[in-house]
C-alpha cells in the first residue's frame, strides 16, 4: 500500500516534469537563439583544442593531423622568453591591479563630500567621458603626448634640459603606458560603483557622528570606509581572478618592434604564433595553458572570497 | 544649521582644487589633441600649443577627408555596430527572461552551460578554423555572430528581471489565458526600458570600438571598421616616414608636416561620435553600473 503511494508519487513527479516542460514551451523558445550560439561559437570550437596535441596539416584537418602529444607544451615551457611572456602579463594585470584599486575608491570619497550640486556633476560625468572611448583613439592620444617630437610630455621635460624620450620605443616604458592610459580612461568609471555604496550609509550613524564633532576626515576614516570596504574587498578579489587573461587589443597597439621585450604577453603571442605564423597547434597550447592558468586563479580566488565574505561568483 | 568648523572648511577647500587638478588632468589630454589637430604643425612640434591653438589651419581635416578608407571604415562602423546590436539585443533578452524564471525545468543546466563558455574556450585558433570553415571570412556574420550571446551581460539581464519583474504580474496574466509570450511582449518588455538602453549602450559601444575581431577574420580592406582603419593609418605614417630616406628634403618636410597634421585629426574624427553620444547616454552607464552592482 505505502509503496505504490510512492511509486504513483514518483510517476507523477516524473510526468509532471514532461508537463511542465511542454507548458514551458515558449521559455525554450526564447532560449533556443542563445543557445545555440552557444553550442556553435562556444562550445564547437571546444573540440578544436585537441590541435595543441596535434601537428596541424591542412590538407588532413583537424581529425586527421598527426598526434604530438605534449611537445608543443615542451617547446613553449623551454621557450627562453617563456618567463618573460608569463612575467609580461602579470605585471600589466596583478600590478596594475593592486597599484590601481585606491584610487577610484578615493576619487569616490572626494566626490562624496562635494556639497556644491553642480560641480560634483561636473567632475563626476568629465571623469568617465574617457571610458566611452576606444583604445585605439585612446593609445593613439598617449602616442602624441608621448612623441619625441612635439609631445607634451618632452616638451615639459624639455622645459628642464631632458632630452626627448621615445616612450613607445623602450621596453621600460610599456607598463607606465599600460597603466597610466588605463587609469586615465577607468578612473571615473570605477568609482561610480562606489559612489553608489557610499550612497548606502547608515544616515544616522552619520549624524550621530557630526553631533559628536567628528570632522569630515574622521567620517571618511571611522563610518564610510568601513561601509565600502565588503565592495572594495570583492572587487579586488573578483579582480584577481582575472589576472591571467590580458586582452591582446591593447597591448598589440602599443606593441611595436622596439618595445616586444615588454609587450609581448601571452594573448599577443597567441595571435602572432597562431593567426600570422599559422602554428595552429602551438598556438593553441599556449592559449589552453592561458586558458587553464586563468581557471585555476578564479577557482582559487573564488574559493578563497567564499571564505571571507560568504561572496562567491557561482 | 551648524557652522562649518575651520578644519572642514580647509577639507573643502583641498578637496575641491584637487578634484579640479583631477579634472584638469583627465580632460587636457583631450583638449590638446583639439587645439594640436588646428594648428601648423611646426607650432606644435615647437610646444606652443599647449594652452591655445597657434597659426590655425584647417588642413588636417581637409586631408583625413581626402582619405577614402576612413568614410569606408566609417560606413562599416556604422553597420556593424548596428547590425550587431540588434543581434546581440534579440539573442540576450529573451534569453534572459527565460532564464530569470525559477520555474524552468532545466534552468540549473543552462546555467552551468553558460558559466563554462564564460571561463571556458577553444581559443583564437580553434575560433578561426570554426570561422573560417563556415566561409565567414570577409563577411559581417565573422563580427557579429560569434559574440551575440553575451553571457556576462545575461547575469545582469537575468538579475534585473528577477528583481523588477513581480510574479502577481504573471499570475495575472495566466488567470487571463495568457502564456509567456504575452507576458513578455506586454508586460516584460515595456518594464525594461532601463535595461534594454543599458545593454543596446553596451553592446553598440562594444561593436564601435573594437578592433580585434575585424583585424582576425577580415582580409579585404574594403570591409575594415573605422578603428582599425585608424590603428593602420597610424603605423603607417610611422613607418611612411622612417622609409622615406632618399627623397627631397622639401617633400620629407612636407610629408612630415601634413603626418603630424593628421595624427591629431584622426584621433578627433574616431573619437566625436562617442563624445557627441556621451551627454545622452552618460545616465545609462550609471543605470547600468548599479543593476550590475546588485548582481549576487
Amino acid at each position: 500500500m505505502k509503496t505504490s503511494v510512492k511509486q504513483e508519487l514518483t510517476l507523477n513527479r516524473k510526468k509532471s516534469v514532461w508537463v511542465r516542460m511542454a507548458s514551458q514551451w515558449q521559455l525554450y523558445v526564447f532560449l533556443l537563439p542563445a543557445m545555440t550560439f552557444l553550442a556553435i561559437f562556444s562550445y564547437g570550437p571546444m573540440y578544436g583544442i585537441i590541435l595543441a596535441f596535434k601537428e596541424y596539416m591542412p590538407s588532413l584537418g583537424i581529425m586527421g593531423s598527426p598526434w604530438v602529444g605534449f611537445d608543443h607544451f615542451e617547446r613553449f615551457f623551454h621557450l627562453p622568453k617563456f618567463w618573460t611572456y608569463i612575467w609580461n602579463t602579470v605585471k600589466v594585470s596583478a600590478l596594475i591591479t593592486i597599484i590601481d584599486f585606491p584610487f577610484p575608491v578615493i576619487l569616490a570619497l572626494m566626490l562624496h563630500h562635494v556639497n556644491c550640486k553642480w560641480y560634483k556633476k561636473l567632475v563626476q560625468n568629465f571623469t568617465y567621458l574617457p571610458y566611452m572611448l576606444s583604445l585605439v583613439v585612446v593609445i593613439n592620444i598617449a602616442r602624441v603626448f608621448c612623441s619625441p617630437t612635439g609631445g607634451v610630455f618632452n616638451i615639459i621635460g624639455g622645459w628642464f634640459g631632458v632630452d626627448p624620450i621615445n616612450f613607445f620605443g623602450e621596453d621600460k616604458y610599456v607598463f607606465w603606458i599600460y597603466w597610466f592610459t588605463g587609469l586615465w580612461q577607468g578612473l571615473g568609471y570605477s568609482a561610480v560603483i562606489y559612489l553608489a555604496a557610499l550612497s548606502g550609509v547608515d544616515q544616522e550613524q552619520l549624524e550621530a557622528a557630526k553631533i559628536d564633532g567628528a570632522n569630515q576626515l574622521r567620517i571618511i576614516w571611522s563610518i564610510e570606509i568601513p561601509a565600502i570596504a565588503d565592495t572594495v574587498i570583492i572587487l579586488l578579489i573578483l579582480a584577481f581572478g582575472r589576472i591571467f587573461s590580458v586582452g591582446a587589443d591593447k597591448m598589440l597597439l602599443i606593441q611595436n618592434s622596439a618595445n616586444l621585450g615588454a609587450s609581448e604577453v601571452l594573448s599577443t603571442y597567441v595571435y602572432k604564433v597562431g593567426l600570422l605564423d599559422a602554428q595552429f597547434g602551438f598556438s593553441t597550447a599556449v592559449n589552453l595553458f592561458n586558458t587553464l592558468v586563468n581557471i585555476i586563479c578564479l577557482l582559487t580566488v573564488n574559493w578563497i572570497s567564499g571564505k571571507v565574505s560568504e561572496t562567491s561568483l557561482f | 544649521m551648524k557652522m562649518k568648523s575651520r578644519f572642514d572648511r580647509n577639507f573643502d577647500i583641498i578637496n575641491y582644487t584637487l578634484l579640479g587638478i583631477l579634472l584638469f588632468i583627465v580632460m587636457y589630454p583631450l583638449y590638446f589633441v583639439i587645439i594640436a589637430s588646428i594648428s601648423d604643425p611646426n607650432m606644435v612640434n615647437a610646444g606652443k600649443t599647449l594652452l591655445w591653438p597657434r597659426g590655425i589651419t584647417f588642413e588636417g581635416y581637409a586631408k583625413i577627408l581626402e582619405y577614402k578608407e576612413i568614410m569606408v571604415g566609417y560606413k562599416n562602423s556604422i553597420i556593424y555596430t548596428f547590425v550587431g546590436t540588434i543581434i546581440n539585443l534579440v539573442v540576450l533578452i529573451p534569453a534572459s527572461f527565460a532564464l530569470s524564471r525559477k520555474e524552468l525545468v532545466g534552468r540549473k543546466l543552462f546555467s552551468a552551460l553558460c558559466l563554462i563558455a564564460m571561463y571556458f574556450s577553444g581559443g583564437v585558433v580553434p575560433l578561426y578554423l570554426l570561422i573560417k570553415n563556415l566561409g565567414m571570412f570577409d563577411t559581417i556574420w565573422a563580427l557579429v555572430l560569434p559574440g551575440a550571446f553575451s553571457i556576462y551581460n545575461m547575469i545582469i539581464c537575468r538579475s534585473f528581471f528577477v528583481g523588477n519583474v513581480s510574479e502577481d504580474l504573471y499570475e495575472s496574466v495566466k488567470i487571463d489565458g495568457g502564456g509567456y509570450m504575452r507576458f513578455f511582449f506586454s508586460i516584460v518588455l515595456p518594464l525594461s526600458k532601463a535595461i534594454i538602453a543599458v545593454m543596446c549602450l553596451y553592446h553598440a559601444l562594444g561593436h564601435w570600438n573594437g578592433y580585434l575581431s575585424v583585424l582576425y577574420y577580415m582580409r579585404d580592406p574594403d570591409k575594415y571598421n573605422l578603428q582599425l582603419i585608424l590603428k593602420n593609418l597610424t603605423e603607417s605614417i610611422s613607418t611612411k616616414t622612417l622609409a622615406s630616406e632618399g627623397m627631397s628634403t622639401d617633400y620629407l618636410a612636407d610629408m612630415q608636416k601634413l603626418n603630424e597634421m593628421v595624427k591629431f585629426s584622426t584621433i578627433l574624427i574616431a573619437a566625436l561620435p562617442m563624445i557627441i553620444l556621451y551627454p545622452f547616454v552618460q545616465k545609462y552607464f550609471v543605470t547600468g553600473v548599479m543593476i550590475g552592482s546588485v548582481k549576487g
